[in-house]
Formats: structure tokens, sequence, C-alpha cells
């Protein structure tokens, strides 16, 4: 189970994030951390990449409270000492 | 350390961030959606400090992190570079107007109090809103049905408004039997003059709602999507009233009609009331609407909408806000 698991996680594939490659674009060599000037083409491809990664960072937050309240799983293998 | 090398540093720095995944994807966020990294609300909504801008921007971006995404992106961008706060809180303002149906903030300070409300309903007690062009002829069409407006004394609600309503009821339902698109519209015209078109936005007036103790609904994705669609029914509604106040005007034959129906259910009504003093009128509807009396009449040339859109209005109407 716990190798059919690893081996699922493994087979996802990466997720390319629209933010991370503007920010690879956009970055300007002049050692500003941020881009802060646009193009106006730039502009709509910030705000769409924003709303991309709103939306990831929402589902990243959601999945990290699922994984936090996860029910306990009762273990099948015998522990006699458990009680002790 | 020389200038230069520590601007080699930083370029150094930026591409390692860039080549490792995970510090790309911190980069990116702390770039775009740094909110992301906060547990709790950046200003808390029950948190109201007037006049401070800054306060203002901060609740306005909060909210659209959650509710217009597009927004955000702008604001957080233009925070970095915006020094004036009045003109950025207009902006963010006006970004978010943009996505309001209905109603609109006057100032990013109103963010404290929830999604604009706007009730779009007949004021009877108001005199400034039959002074209204648009409006003035409502006045002979409440006549017709025996409720009689003073343009300008109107402070009190009419005494026999609850009997007007009730026939008004019958006619609107008796007109949708038609399938006609102009008594369809009339009928749209009854409901909105006498608020029982079941949607709360074309109902009521502001003064309604804030006597009533309505609280406005909270920036939340669901109810924003719910204010916008009552809103943009409660015009489309208004809207149809208000071209069927237009064919009543221009149509002698249509007023008669109305009159005369009129004056034989309220005859029935009255009769009704007298015999079974507790029955609602409602029930009977239908009966009552056995007696009434519409003339088909010509189609109008700007009569654009088709049956299906008008059945969508109507069976809107059964579970209107």
């Amino acid at each position: 189970m716990l190798e059919q698991l690893i081996h699922s996680l493994e087979n996802v594939p990466p997720l390319e994030l629209g933010a991370v490659s503007l920010l690879s674009g956009l970055r300007p060599p002049t050692g500003e951390w941020f881009p802060t000037t646009f193009t106006p083409e730039a502009k709509i491809q910030v705000i769409a990449a924003t709303v991309e990664l709103v939306a990831y960072t929402g589902r990243c937050a959601e999945m990290g409270r699922r994984l936090a309240h996860l029910p306990a799983i009762p273990l099948t293998v015998p522990l006699m000492e458990f009680a002790l | 350390m020389k200038p230069q090398d520590f601007h080699a540093a930083i370029t150094f720095l930026s591409a390692a961030t860039l080549a490792d995944p995970f510090l790309a994807l911190c980069s990116a966020v702390a770039w775009l959606d740094p909110l992301a990294l906060l547990d709790e609300p950046l200003i808390e909504p029950d948190y109201y400090a007037g006049g401070d801008e800054w306060v203002n921007i901060g609740a306005a971006w909060d909210i659209s992190r959650v509710c217009f995404p597009a927004v955000y992106a702008e604001t957080t961008q233009a925070i970095r570079t915006e020094s004036s706060s009045q003109r950025l809180a207009d902006q963010v303002c006006t970004a978010i107007n943009r996505h309001l149906v209905g109603g609109e903030l006057h100032d990013l300070e109103q963010i404290f109090f929830g999604i604009p409300f706007f009730g779009l309903g007949v004021d009877l007690t108001d005199t400034d809103f039959f002074a209204s062009p648009q409006y003035t002829p409502l006045v002979e069409v409440y006549a017709w049905l025996g409720v009689a407006v003073d343009p300008e004394q109107t402070y009190s609600l009419p005494d026999n408004l609850p009997e007007a309503a009730q026939v008004a009821d019958v006619l609107a339902f008796s007109l949708r039997q038609t399938g006609h698109p102009t008594h369809e519209k009339l009928a749209w015209l009854l409901d909105w003059m006498f608020s029982q078109t079941g949607n709360t936005a074309a109902d009521y007036t502001d003064e309604e709602i804030y006597e009533m103790g309505i609280q406005p609904l909270a920036w939340e994705p669901n109810e924003l999507e719910f204010n916008n669609l009552m809103h943009a029914e409660a015009a489309e509604i208004i809207g149809n009233a208000m071209q069927g106040l237009d064919l009543l005007l221009a149509d002698d034959g249509l007023q008669a009609e109305l009159r005369a129906n009129v004056e034989s259910l309220s005859k029935q009504m009255k009769r009704i009331k007298k015999e079974k003093p507790h029955d609602r009128p409602q029930p009977d509807a239908q009966r009552l609407s056995r007696s009434l009396c519409w003339t088909d009449r010509p189609q109008q040339p700007d009569e654009q909408r088709s049956p299906d859109d008008l059945e969508g209005l109507q069976v809107r109407r059964a579970d209107a806000a």
C-alpha cells in the first residue's frame, strides 16, 4: 500500500506554473528581485499567472488542512504491549 | 565588498533561486501571491479604521484575493509602485466595481460594510421617486388599480394597498397565462409596482432593507455570485416592467382591458372577502383569472425576447432571491 502511494506520487507530472516561468523571463538583470514594470502584454500574463498561482496556493493550503486532520488508521499488526 | 561584487552576488543568488524548483516557487509566491503566506487575514473584516486609506487598501487586498483574483493581481503590483494611498485606493475601488452588478462602492471605506446592496423597489412614500420622469406615469397606473398616489405628498402608504396588491397578483397570473410577450411584460410591471416579483432587490427599497435589519452579504465568492445574480435579475425584471409600462401607455385598448379586469376582479374579491373573511386570494388566482379577458396584441417590433427567454425569467420568479 505504501509502495503504491510512493509510486503514484513519483509518477505525478511536475506542474508548470506560469508564475515561475514568467518570473524567470521578466526578472531584470539589474539586481531587482521582482519585476515591477511591464508591457501591456506582460501585464495580462502577470494577472493570468497570479490567478493561477492563487488557485494553486489555495489548493495546497486545503490539502495541508486535510492532511493535518487525517483520521487514525487501525493497524492490523497485533501489538500486545500497546495496552501496557 | 566592491559594488560590482555585491551585484554579482545578487545575480548569482537570483539565478540560483530560479534554478531550484522549490526556491523558484517561493520566489513566485512572494512576487505574485504574498498574502498566501499569512495564516490570518491581513486586516480583520470587523476592523474599521475610517479614513485610514492603507487599512482600507489592506482589507480590499485581502478580499480581492478571495473574490476578485484579477484585482488582487493588479493591487499586488500597484502596492509596490504606487506611493499615493488615495490614488491606489481609488484604483482598487474602481477595479472592484467592475465586478459588481447592480451597485458599487462609492469609496473603498465601504468595503467594511459587506457587498453593497441597492434596492430598486418602488418607493410609494418617496416624493422624489415619482418626480423622476420615467416613473411619473406609474401614478396613473396605480390610480387604475385604485391606489391613489399623490406625487406631492406621499409620506405614508395608501390604506388599500394590500387589497390592490392582491388584485395585481391575480392580474399578473392571468396575463402570464396568455403567453403573449406584451402581457408578460405587463405582468412584470404589476409585480414590480406591488413588490411581488420575488426578487429582493426589485421588491425593496434601500430604506426598507435597512428598516428590516437585513445585513449586507459578506465578501465571499458564493455570496458575491448570488448578489450579482440577484441584481442582474432585478435589472431584467425592471427592464421588462418598464417596457410593459411603455406598451400599456401606448395602447388605449390594453388600458381599457386592464381597467375593466381590475373592476371585475375587485368586485369578485370583495364578494369573496365578505363570504370567507379568512380566505387568501392566492389559491383562488387560477379560478378568479378565468373570468378575465385579454385580447391578443400585435407583436411589437422591439420585442426581441424569445418565448424561451421569458420562460426562463418566469421559472426564476418561482425561486427568486
